[in-house]
C-alpha cells in the first residue's frame, strides 16, 4: 500500500479508535476491567479466535522502499450479538481469550445503548494506561538522550 | 470490493476437524465415483449455496485457490462476502483461470470455457462444482471405471442436456478433463474425470427433485 493512500484517509473514526485500544491494551488489564462491568452478552462466533502469522511492512525514515521486516504471530476473531452487531478484532500474539472479549466489546461499543457505559469505564481507563505508559518509555528514553555538536568538516 | 459485514455468518464450529472431515468426504466421492456422501459440519449456509457447496468451499477453498462463480452467485452479496471472510479467495472473471469454479446447474459453462490442465500437468485443470436441484442413485446414469466395482448408477436432476453430451464426449481427451463436484442440500457425490458416463433411457424425473 502506498504512503499516498493512507493519507488520503479521513482521520481515525471513533471505532478504529476503540479497536486500537482494545488491541494495544494489556490482556490482563483489559480482562478486569471486562470483568468489572459484568456483562455477558449472547453472541455467537463468525470466527473461532484463530492464531495465525503477519507479515510486517517497515519504511525506512519517510520516503523508503517499504520492505519486509519479519513476521509476528496474531490472533484474530469475529462474534455477532444475539441482536445482529458483528464484532472484529485483530491482537497481536498468541491470545484468544483476549480477542473474544476485543471483540465482544468492540460489538457492543457499536450499540447506542451500551457505548456510553463501556467508553467511559472501559476505553478510557485503558486508554489513559496506554498513555501513561507510553509517556514513561518517553521518559525513559529522553534521559538517556545525548546531544552531539560536532564541527563542519566540509565533506558535502 | 468490501465485505458486507451483516451478510457475514458463522463458518464451521470446529474448523480444522471439521474441514478435514469434509475433505475426507470429498477424498471418498472423488475414489468412488457416484457414492453420495452427507456432510453436516455447518448449520447454515449463505443463502443462495446449498450446505454441501459452503462445506466444500470452506474446506477447499484458500488464498491460493481462484475461483469463478456463476453469474447468479457472482452477483450473490452473500455468497462473495462469506467467501472472501473464510475463504479469502481470489475471484476471477473468466473461468480459464480458475482452479475451481462453482455454478448453478441452470447456469453452467461450456466445458470447453474451463481448464482442462496441460498434457505435462492434467492436475492444473479447473475442479468444477455443481449445485444441483436433484441428486440420488436413480438409474439414470450408469458409471464405470476406476473405484467402480461393476457399475454404478447415479441420477442428476436439472441438467442442460449440451452439458450431458459434452461431460461424456470429455472423456475421449483423457487424461486431461474436469473433475466434478455435485452437490444438493447437505449431499455430496462426484465424477472425476476418469469415470465412463452411459446415458440412460429415461429423463431424471421430477420425484428425484423431492427426495433432496
Amino acid at each position: 500500500m502506498s504512503v499516498e493512500s493512507q493519507q488520503e484517509r479521513p482521520a481515525a473514526t471513533a471505532r478504529q479508535q476503540w479497536m486500537a485500544v482494545l488491541a494495544k491494551s494489556d490482556s490482563d488489564r483489559l480482562q478486569q476491567y471486562w470483568q468489572g462491568l459484568a456483562l455477558s452478552p449472547d453472541y455467537q462466533f463468525i470466527r473461532k479466535p484463530e492464531i495465525g502469522l503477519t507479515m510486517l511492512r517497515g519504511r525506512i525514515g519517510g520516503g523508503g522502499q517499504p520492505f519486509n521486516m519479519g513476521e509476528m504471530t496474531l490472533t484474530r476473531c469475529a462474534v455477532r450479538l444475539a441482536s445482529g452487531t458483528l464484532g472484529i478484532s485483530y491482537v497481536a500474539g498468541r491470545h484468544p481469550q483476549h480477542a473474544i472479549t476485543a471483540a465482544l466489546a468492540d460489538a457492543l461499543l457499536q450499540e447506542d445503548t451500551r457505548q456510553n457505559l463501556l467508553q467511559k469505564q472501559l476505553i478510557e481507563p485503558l486508554q489513559a494506561e496506554l498513555e501513561a505508559g507510553r509517556q514513561q518509555r518517553a521518559a525513559q528514553a529522553n534521559s538517556t538522550r545525548v546531544d552531539f555538536f560536532t564541527l563542519v568538516r566540509g565533506e558535502d | 470490493m468490501p465485505v458486507s459485514s451483516h451478510e457475514l455468518i458463522a463458518g464451521f464450529a470446529e474448523p480444522v476437524a471439521a474441514s478435514q472431515q469434509v475433505f475426507r468426504a470429498a477424498l471418498k466421492v472423488m475414489s468412488e465415483p457416484g457414492t453420495l456422501v452427507e456432510t453436516d459440519y455447518v448449520e447454515q449456509a449463505p443463502k443462495g449455496l446449498d450446505l454441501s457447496t459452503w462445506q466444500l468451499a470452506l474446506s477447499l477453498l484458500d488464498p491460493d485457490t481462484r475461483v469463478w462463480l456463476s453469474p447468479t452467485l457472482a452477483a450473490n452479496d452473500a455468497v462473495i462476502s462469506n467467501l472472501r471472510f473464510h475463504c479469502q479467495c481470489p475471484l476471477v472473471d473468466a473461468p480459464k483461470e480458475a482452479d475451481f469454479a462453482i455454478a448453478l446447474h441452470n447456469e453452467l459453462p461450456d466445458l470447453a470455457e474451463l481448464n482442462w490442465g496441460t498434457a505435462e500437468y492434467p492436475d492444473r485443470s479447473t475442479t468444477l462444482l455443481v449445485q444441483v436441484p436433484g441428486l440420488n442413485s436413480a438409474p439414470f446414469w450408469t458409471l464405470s471405471g476406476p473405484g467402480i466395482e461393476q457399475t454404478r448408477t447415479l441420477s442428476i436432476a436439472g441438467l442442460p442436456e449440451t452439458f450431458c453430451a459434452d461431460l461424456i464426449k470429455s472423456r475421449q481427451r483423457f487424461p486431461l478433463g474436469i473433475d466434478i463436484f455435485w452437490c444438493c442440500g447437505n449431499r455430496l457425490t462426484a465424477l472425476p474425470r476418469t469415470t465412463a458416463i452411459k446415458a440412460g433411457m429415461t429423463e431424471p424425473s421430477q420425484n428425484d427433485k423431492e427426495t433432496c
